[in-house]
């Protein structure tokens, strides 16, 4: 694991080294809406809601999401992050999509994003750990700085 | 809640021993896989974000962990349910049903990653260091070579002057280094302002020296889709259409934005925030 470093100090480290991974699972109160943590969604919503898995199926990961989200939402299906195509994500509510940096260098190539064209892409989301960053330098969209 | 040690990089503006934190992992004592938290300058300014909560890390105090742009919702933490608690799989399922409701809100602003190449870095970096510190030791790397040299061996206050003076008029030059936009501050017109507007179009429609620095300017900073406007008469109906749904982006392209959620409900951008955007209860 390297070490994260400050943007604004050493620059350069950190754009050669975009794996800083740097935060804990502790969450931090910085305003409003963390009531999210709590019992705010009732059963029944849930009950309601189709939601598309999109990681890697086969590993433990993608099983263990899988085997939380079966019985805690309506509808759930897994599918490769490699494999998807977008229109396969139009009977769903809600796409999840698990997407770990993959250890080379962003700089100087083709990065492409599986959810498509950010022009394109209507569906509500959720970008599970590193897929924040790795959408983010795919499609321009905040979460690309640190 | 537990307390958990101040992280190094929340001081300053922590300055307890110690931070509450809600641990989102069953053990919380032994080594876990770090996630992914951003850095939240200009947050505030972008209509289409919102923060739910931070996280430990190495940033800063304010970094987001949980966070909303348009239909995106950012979940850092890298557990698998497996590995996380009680509170860290009802956050994710909360997460999955809030998201639901932002059925049109999309992020607006284009903004390259620093890690993707080279990329004009925001302000919010010379805030701290001129504009808070007074020092420009640590700003050779953001500000042109020009600007350094005319500010070294100034006094503090007297930086910070310079930057609160000149801090509406800089933007990325060639090299991406910011520098003071000339043509902006010979019309007193402050990029990051929507007055910017008005006095840019003022001077395209006064025929002036300065008509052509206008355009100039409105091409550089005026939202893209804005680049068919060929008069002072249509600038004037597209600024009075969209005047309440316009906000400055400087991170990374340095240019004005259109809030097209905004637009579309008739409710002034700077009152739509937040859950506000939701489309569905």
């Amino acid at each position: 694991m390297r070490q994260c470093s400050s943007l604004e100090t050493d620059l350069d480290v950190v754009v050669s080294s975009h794996r800083s991974e740097c935060m804990k699972p502790f969450a931090v109160l910085l305003s409003i809406v963390f009531a999210l943590a709590g019992d705010s969604t009732h059963a029944a919503d849930l009950d309601k809601l189709k939601v598309l898995y999109l990681g890697d199926p086969a590993t433990p990961r993608g099983k263990q999401f899988e085997e939380f989200l079966r019985p805690n939402l309506g509808r759930v299906q897994v599918a490769s992050r490699t494999a998807f195509k977008p229109a396969e994500a139009n009977e769903f509510d809600v796409v999840l999509l698990d997407w770990p940096q993959s250890g080379s260098d962003y700089k100087g190539r083709q990065f492409l994003a599986p959810l498509g064209e950010r022009a394109d892409w209507t569906k509500p989301t959720v970008l599970v750990g590193s897929a924040g960053l790795n959408l983010a330098v795919a499609w321009k969209v905040r979460g690309g700085s640190g | 809640m537990i307390e958990r040690a101040t992280p190094k990089a929340f001081r300053p503006p922590e300055t307890n021993a110690t931070v509450a934190m809600l641990p989102l992992v069953r053990d919380p004592a032994r080594p876990w896989s770090p996630g992914w938290c951003t850095y939240p300058d200009g947050f505030d300014e972008n209509p289409d974000i919102e923060i739910i909560c931070g996280g430990e890390n190495e940033k800063m105090a304010r970094a987001a962990a949980c966070w909303r742009q348009g239909n995106l919702l950012h979940f850092g933490f890298e557990q698998s349910p497996a590995e996380m608690n009680e509170k860290g799989r009802r956050l994710l399922l909360n997460c999955i049903a809030y998201i639901t409701r932002f059925t049109e809100d999309r992020p607006i602003a284009v903004t390259q990653s620093v890690f993707a190449g080279p990329v004009a870095l925001p302000r919010a970096y010379l805030d701290r260091r001129l504009g808070q510190n007074g020092d420009t030791s640590d700003s050779a790397w953001l500000l042109n070579n020009h600007l350094i040299d005319e500010l070294k061996g100034r006094n503090r206050d007297v930086v910070r002057k310079w930057y609160t003076e000149y801090r509406p008029y800089l933007h990325p030059g060639a090299d991406l280094k910011l520098e003071v936009d000339a043509e902006a501050r010979t019309l007193g017109a402050p990029i990051d302002r929507v007055e910017f507007f008005d006095k840019a179009i003022a001077a395209l429609r006064s025929g002036s020296d300065h008509t052509q620095a206008a355009t100039r300017l409105l091409a550089r900073y005026a939202p893209a889709d804005s680049a068919h406007l060929d008069s002072p008469a249509a600038w004037d109906q597209w600024y009075n259409e969209n005047r309440p749904y316009l906000f400055f982006s400087d991170q990374g392209d340095y240019r004005w934005y259109v809030d097209a959620l905004a637009k579309k409900r008739g409710v002034p951008s700077k009152d739509l925030r937040g859950p506000a955007r939701a489309s569905r209860p």
